[in-house]
């Protein structure tokens, strides 16, 4: 029973208000409302409470100075600058063609110093081991010096 | 329950949630404007009406931050205004913390009669709506409300969010919703008996 034997309960008022009774319910309490003005008065009251409530919740609203240092601060943080349709489709060419570049310039890199070895290996096979042909098979300096030494030394002992 | 007011669950009809949303993530200006220009007012009051204060700028901002940085997130399985009010309400919660611990220290360095000044000025505090004393008294009786009590009030009877979407925010059973409610109208019903006058006349 939602309705006390003189007024209604205040459960059933808040029910009647947020229109949760059903039909039935909802007739009786109308219908207690329109006999009882002490109850019509709590509702009443109750109305005018939310209703002042609302109007206070819903008077603030932000200034347009508080709106557009808002929007400030969120682009500060999170635009993010666009580069114009141009240079998009330009930088997308460079990078289409850029990586197929690359890779075929590494690849002839490697061919050609796998060439540079082999030839070199090659000549060493055909060149008699004499102190000279060291000189023409030198990769570095240091091996370079040492051949002219190997080449003055020989030359020294044909002379003697 | 009939407003006059608009809220924001009216505002929400024909909302291209996804172009926003896209807008958003992309950090396109355009649709940063049209987030603050359709949530700012929304955040703004529940902010005001959940702390008691209309000094709630910072705090509008971080909500707003919060929510573009948590873009990524939002799977979209609740509508965006329901999910923008979810941290709102949580960012309050935790400002309420922050601002009672600050409270707490600040008062143990004051002397006694300056804290009793204080607290008798927070009962009828109004920094927002001074010039009328029903709000004044409407106000200072929402804040006196405990912070689970007043989110429901704010959410249903001011914003006019359903028990549904409430529940959403909150976490929480509809029927606990909406017995909580029910608990919270009557606390509020409670703080405003002695100045039932103003409402029976």
């Amino acid at each position: 029973m939602r309705e006390s034997r003189q007024h209604l309960e205040e459960a059933a008022l808040w029910q009647w208000r947020d229109g949760e009774l059903n039909e039935q319910e909802r007739r009786a309490t109308q219908s207690h409302l329109d006999r009882c003005a002490p109850c019509r008065k709590r509702v009443a009251a109750t109305e005018r409470l939310f209703t002042a409530m609302r109007k206070m919740h819903h008077a603030v609203k932000p200034t347009l100075a508080e709106q557009v240092q808002l929007v400030r601060v969120l682009e500060e943080q999170f635009v993010r600058e666009e580069l114009p349709g141009i240079l998009v489709d330009a930088s997308r060419r460079l990078v289409r063609w850029l990586a197929p570049a690359v890779a075929i310039l590494a690849a002839l890199f490697v061919l050609l110093r796998q060439e540079q070895t082999s030839s070199t290996s090659a000549l060493a096979n055909l060149l008699p081991e004499t102190p000279e042909s060291q000189l023409l098979l030198a990769d570095s300096d240091e091996q370079y010096q040492q051949a002219m030494w190997e080449v003055a030394l020989s030359l020294e002992e044909n002379q003697k | 329950m009939q407003t006059e007011e608009p809220t924001a669950v009216e505002s929400r009809a024909g909302l291209a949630e996804a172009e926003l949303l896209a807008g958003c993530r992309a950090g396109k200006p355009e649709a940063l404007n049209e987030l603050v220009r359709r949530y700012h007012t929304a955040v703004l009051r529940v902010c005001v009406s959940l702390l008691g204060s209309r000094d709630v700028d910072d705090l509008v901002q971080d909500i707003f931050i919060k929510i573009l940085r948590r873009l990524d997130t939002f799977a979209g399985r609740a509508a965006l205004f329901t999910w923008m009010y979810e941290i709102t309400v949580n960012h309050c919660r935790d400002e309420l913390r922050r601002r009672k611990r600050k409270r707490w220290f600040s008062l143990q360095s004051l002397p006694a009669e300056t804290v009793e000044k204080i607290k008798a000025d927070e009962v009828l505090a109004s920094e927002h709506l001074e010039t009328e004393e029903l709000h004044a008294h409407l106000h200072a009786a929402l804040k006196q409300l405990e912070p689970k009590y007043r989110e429901l009030i704010v959410l249903r009877d001011l914003e006019g969010l359903s028990y549904e979407e409430i529940a959403q925010i909150q976490k929480l059973d509809e029927k606990l919703v909406k017995s909580r409610l029910y608990q919270a109208r009557q606390a509020l019903a409670e703080k405003m008996k002695k100045y039932a006058e103003a409402f029976y006349a």
